[in-house]
């Protein structure tokens, strides 16, 4: 029952992803670009948990937690990049 | 931002959620990890969603086209506060200016009270 369940969970994930993914592809700016792969990041992280459900190992939320904090360190570095130029610039937007 | 909050804050928090309550029935793990994914999912969501908006309206991305006010651009334009002032700068030649500028400083001379705002903006 939770086999079935998971599967058909990543598979709705992995159909997300691709749809995230066009839309970083023909995306027509910059920040949609960015939205888009902050949400492939978010999906990945989903799957992860879920993954993580269907293999009853506790480990890979660990892998989770990495991937939620690497997807907002991008998304900000990204955001103040195509805002100032730089990422560390010593000011505060 | 609708793409970056409301599907990593309701069906991502639901996983974790479900990974929460599985892996405690399972005896895997006490929960603590999960509910830190959780946490760092609400904390982190929103902030980085409000910096790429604002990094798209300040780059001049343009606005869906289905929008009928933008309230940002008042504060964009420095006219927030006043609303007396118009928001495009007018051209400075126009009869109404003209009238106003002058007469300000010949009339502050003669009046012993202090000027009023208008005066002083002016």
């Amino acid at each position: 029952m939770i086999n079935a369940v998971t599967l058909f969970v990543l598979f709705g994930i992995s159909v997300c992803i691709a749809l995230s993914a066009y839309r970083a592809f023909i995306g027509p700016a910059i920040p949609d670009r960015v939205i888009a792969l902050d949400n492939i990041t978010t999906n990945i992280v989903a799957a992860i948990v879920v993954f993580a459900i269907r293999a009853e190992q506790a480990m890979y939320i660990d892998a989770a937690l990495v991937v939620t904090l690497l997807s907002f360190l991008t998304t900000v570095s990204l955001a103040k990049y195509l805002l100032s130029g730089t990422v560390i610039d010593g000011t505060a937007y | 931002m609708h793409a970056t909050t409301k599907s990593t804050t309701l069906s991502v928090a639901g996983m974790v959620l479900a990974a929460l309550f599985s892996m405690r029935a399972l005896g895997l793990s006490s929960g603590l990890k999960e509910t830190l994914t959780l946490v760092f999912l609400f904390l982190t969501a929103p902030v980085g969603a409000h910096m790429i908006a604002r990094t798209a309206y300040r780059s001049g991305i343009p606005l869906w086209k289905g929008g009928v006010i933008d309230e940002m651009k008042a504060w964009q334009d420095g006219t927030l506060d006043d609303p007396n002032q118009p928001a495009s700068p007018a051209d400075p030649v126009s009869p109404v200016d003209i009238d106003g500028p002058q007469e300000a400083p010949a009339q502050s001379p003669d009046s012993d009270q202090m000027p009023s705002e208008e005066e002083v903006y002016l």
